[in-house]
């Protein structure tokens, strides 16, 4: 068995935008181990979501994959074909997306939509592909009887499950989910972290996208923070909430709000650069309590501490 | 919810026409009869005539009568199906014998024109939108412009001219050759020839709708394309097409998805591009002498027979009425979103 | 998230936008070219006209060369100078005919909008009765009784263009009421019919403007077909719709220029107005968008 499940190297998405070019995913490096919840954390436009979308390939124009490799289980998904791609997507990698509202087909049965993913990779027949629709609809938590329902029949709970029964069906290695609880309400929050654990706990590796560095603590393995489309810090979940190494991450920390403890909730100053035109140095420099001389001149490498990998020039300094 | 309802959404959606024939009706009867001119007058022209015989057409067309009465008489003879007699040569023909025979021509033309619209708008809009930004894009959205404001008789013309006069493989007028001789059931022609098994009059009578309604769908495909194009473009941007590829749905399958999304708006449009098209038939059939209802009305519009367009204009408001109701029940069909 | 950066502007590559945005512009460019021709010609008929367009001036059935630009039709009249005179007609039954659909869509469309109630209901009802009906046919039916003459095509074709206003200006008229600046008019007390013309019309001025050029455009198509059924004007006043009806029969005959010029006068000048108005909705639906 390979080391990783999922190797991003070196990644670099660009969107060609009338005003200049903005370099979303500035090469970044990930990997992912069999059975492992990885989440990617980050402020909006810091690049999280397209290099989750860069693995499925779901990049389009004005945005343009320009470099780097993503290895799945040993293929090289930038350079497989289409038609062998549209094997592994959706088969070996689920995707759950943000907004359930509007990811389901509007005009079409959730047993339908779920019945299509077993008569697309398994090519079974309508009949039995709906019987195994069913059998994931209740794994998800959804009564059988909805089989039937139209989306807008569902509330937005609902229709997460029935787009996590989607991703899940064919029992993908990977499950990449962007914001699945961004749009609902907190008590449904977490009972779709739940239900993504449920799936961990049988062998899915889940990448994880949000901007809520709390959520992810609870639930992750390794957690990964980006800033302005660079990965910025890496490691273990614990060690990144007990010991944060980048001022960004400390920030990040330092705005959420803890109920054991009578901390002040600090935010950081400054806004996230342009990244049509990021700053020289290290990009998160003019937002950096500890901001010296080398950060403004030279981009910090990514350096690792055992486990714990940052890039920042200052990391031990302070 | 679902579909239990959809009956007595039908009977409520139908009763609502009611009101739409009344007003439509009113609308017509207030602008013919508050419009300067004595009907009569009009029809014998300036010629003096005894007062008796004035009298007597007077009689005729309903006109002797004050005009309260003269608005109940005329809607209960309409809703007898009688729409009144002609004015003019003939004189006291039923409104309505034209109208059984010249309906159906016009209901046949506009049936294929119909088709022809729908599919053309349907293919290019499609196309439009999966080459959005590319030249192919702006040709189609210049294709949409030129369509709709192409004159329709000037279409009609220079296809009658290369079909019919240079090339030679279609007639230019009529709906039949007229030494075929087809047994008629519904008046559509089309379907008589099928229901009765004539083989010659099947070809004729598709060969002779071919320009006539070409011409039509052409004109008024031009909404469609753009509407399709629109809706499509927004509808390849909604997240539920990337969640299908996501899920590596085939491209194919991604397409018809969202043309199925795009079409449900376009439906709306439908009922309003009918009306339109029975306008446009009637320059159609004046240019290709189909014998429909447009080329009756221009008939009696030379003879200055109000009576008689009357009648026609009343039973057009009727048909518009049924179209809508049709359209919207088909709406509430293909949309489940549709609460009824 | 990522997708705040890729807003609008961002669709497509710069070269591809560059290149897109040209037909945008080009449409207006084109529209306007197209109106401002045939509007000329219509003013400046009596000096750049060749010929008397209802006299014979020359032998019947020339085809074109440079003595007759577009040939001589049956009666041997220049068709050069009727297609020119012809946009007279043509300009002024459709701009009349428009300004009198304005002047009632408009004022009953704010009314019914801004007031509401029984009033609308009513207003709304015959309005979308009439926005049902077949427009060339109610038209038809109007000018049939009028009789034919310019001014009164421009009556039945006004008729059919009234709905189109009075629903435009209703729709906007309701979603404008409900700002918050008209609430603050309300406050200070201002009377409803200034709120009416000082706050409201005017932030319809766009919205006019497209429909105004489109409903031009169709009226256009539609003043040609009436005349085309003989409705609009009487022989021998120059008008494409009814030149085109008498050279039908001679066209089929290989007399092309009979049909060809008058036909294609009407699309052209049509499409002079769709094109602005296709330009300057898409402007109106971006400044909505940001």
């Amino acid at each position: 068995m390979p080391r990783y499940l999922l190797e991003i190297k070196d990644l670099v998405v660009k969107y060609y935008a009338l005003s200049g070019i903005v370099r979303a995913v500035d090469h970044v490096s990930l990997a992912v181990k069999p059975g492992e919840w990885i989440s990617v954390v980050g402020e909006s436009g810091c690049g999280k979501s397209t290099m989750a979308y860069s693995i499925a390939r779901l990049i389009s124009p004005p945005g343009k994959i320009v470099d780097g490799k993503i290895v799945f289980d040993g293929r090289d998904l930038l350079r497989t074909s289409p038609k062998e791609f549209r094997k592994i997507l959706g088969r070996e990698i689920g995707v759950v997306f943000q907004d359930p509202m509007t990811s389901l087909d509007p005009l079409r049965r959730i047993g339908d939509q779920i019945a299509e993913v077993y008569m697309t990779h398994l090519g079974m027949k309508k009949k039995e592909a709906i019987e195994k629709a069913i059998e994931v609809l209740e794994r998800v938590g959804i009564p059988r009887d909805k089989i039937s329902a139209y989306p807008h029949q569902m509330s937005g709970g609902q229709r997460q499950r029935v787009a996590i029964a989607i991703a899940v069906a064919l029992r993908p290695k990977l499950l990449i989910a962007d914001e699945p609880t961004t749009a609902l309400d907190v008590i449904v929050q977490d009972t779709i972290m739940d239900l993504l654990q449920s799936f961990k706990k049988e062998g899915t590796s889940i990448l994880f996208i949000t901007h809520d560095l709390a959520l992810a603590a609870e639930r992750s393995d390794r957690i990964a923070v980006m800033y302005a489309g660079k990965l910025v810090e890496e490691g273990p979940a614990e060690k990144i909430v007990e010991n944060p190494l980048h001022p960004y991450t400390q920030g990040l920390l330092k705005s959420v709000p803890d109920l054991w403890g009578p901390k002040k909730i600090e935010s950081i100053p400054g806004y996230p650069p342009d990244l049509r035109s990021p700053p020289p140095g290290c990009r998160f420099h003019p937002r950096c309590r500890y901001a010296g001389e080398s950060c403004r001149r030279e981009e910090p490498v990514l350096r690792c501490f055992g486990e714990h990998c940052v890039a920042c020039h200052r990391a031990w300094v302070k | 919810m679902a579909k239990k309802g959809l009956g007595y959404y039908i009977v409520v959606r139908a009763l609502m026409i009611i009101p739409t024939i009344l007003i439509l009706y009113t609308i017509v009867f207030v602008l013919l009869r508050i419009l300067p001119g004595n009907p009569i007058l009009a029809v014998v022209g300036t010629r003096n005539i005894p007062p008796e015989q004035l009298r007597h057409l007077e009689h005729l067309a309903g006109l002797d009568k004050p005009l309260i009465a003269q608005y109940f008489d005329y809607l209960w003879n309409v809703l007898h199906g009688n729409f009144g007699v002609t004015l003019a040569s003939p004189m006291g023909v039923p409104v309505m014998d034209y109208i059984a025979t010249r309906f159906p021509a016009t209901l046949e033309l506009a049936i294929w024109g119909f088709t022809f619209s729908v599919i053309i708008g349907l293919v290019t809009g499609m196309i439009a939108a999966l080459k959005r930004g590319g030249k192919i894009d702006t040709t189609m959205r210049i294709y949409s412009i030129v369509a709709y404001t192409l004159f329709i008789p000037w279409l009609g013309m220079i296809l009658q001219y290369v079909f019919g006069v240079v090339l030679g493989v279609l007639p230019t007028g009529g709906r039949i050759d007229p030494r075929i001789n087809l047994q008629t059931i519904t008046g559509l022609y089309v379907l008589d020839s099928i229901l009765t098994g004539n083989l010659p009059a099947l070809i004729s009578s598709i060969k002779h709708l071919i320009l006539p309604s070409l011409t039509l769908g052409i004109v008024l495909s031009g909404a469609y394309t753009r509407l399709v194009r629109n809706n499509m473009v927004d509808v390849l941007s909604m997240d539920f097409i990337r969640s299908y590829k996501a899920r590596g749905i085939p491209g194919y399958k991604i397409t018809w998805y969202a043309l199925k999304n795009a079409f449900i708006p376009v439906i709306t449009l439908m009922g309003l591009q009918f009306a339109i098209l029975l306008g446009g038939a009637i320059l159609t059939e004046t240019t290709f002498s189909w014998p429909g209802m447009g080329t009756f009305i221009v008939d009696r519009i030379e003879y200055r027979d109000y009576n008689s367009i009357q009648g026609a204009i009343i039973f057009f408001a009727f048909f518009v009425a049924v179209i809508s109701l049709v359209v919207d029940v088909i709406y509430a069909l293909l949309d489940p979103r549709i609460k009824y | 998230m990522d997708r705040r950066i890729k807003p609008k502007s961002l669709l497509s590559p710069l070269a591809k936008q560059l290149t897109s945005r040209l037909p945008g512009r080009g449409l207006l460019l084109a529209g306007l070219a197209i109106v401002l021709l045939f509007m000329g010609m219509a003013v400046f008929a009596p000096w750049i006209s060749p010929y008397d367009p209802t006299k014979m001036v020359d032998k019947p059935f020339l085809p074109p060369s440079l003595k007759h630009f577009m040939g001589t039709n049956r009666i041997g009249q220049d068709v050069f100078s009727r297609i020119i005179w012809g946009s007279r007609i043509v300009l002024y039954v459709v701009f009349s005919a428009t300004l009198l659909s304005m002047a009632i869509g408009i004022p009953l469309g704010l009314l019914s909008g801004y007031r509401g109630g029984k009033i609308d209901r009513v207003l709304s009802m015959f309005m979308d009765s009439m926005y049902s009906f077949p427009a060339l046919i109610l038209a038809i039916a109007i000018a049939a009784v009028l009789g034919p003459s310019p001014m009164n095509t421009a009556i039945a074709i006004a008729f059919v263009y009234i709905p189109t206003y009075f629903r435009m200006i209703r729709g906007q008229t309701l979603s404008i009421k409900s700002q918050l600046f008209i609430d603050a008019a309300h406050a200070l007390g201002i009377p409803d019919k200034r709120i009416m013309l000082i706050h409201i019309l005017p932030n319809l001025a766009h919205t006019i403007l497209v429909v105004f050029s489109l409903s031009v455009a169709d009226a256009i198509l539609t003043e040609a077909g009436l005349s085309f059924l003989g409705l609009s004007v009487t022989p021998p006043t120059p008008d494409w719709g009814y030149d085109l009806r008498v050279g039908q029969p001679f066209f089929l005959n290989g007399q092309w220029w009979l049909v060809f010029f008058p036909g294609l006068s009407v699309m052209l000048l049509a499409m002079g107005f769709a094109l602005i108005g296709e330009a300057l909705s898409e402007r109106l639906s971006l400044a909505q968008s940001i």
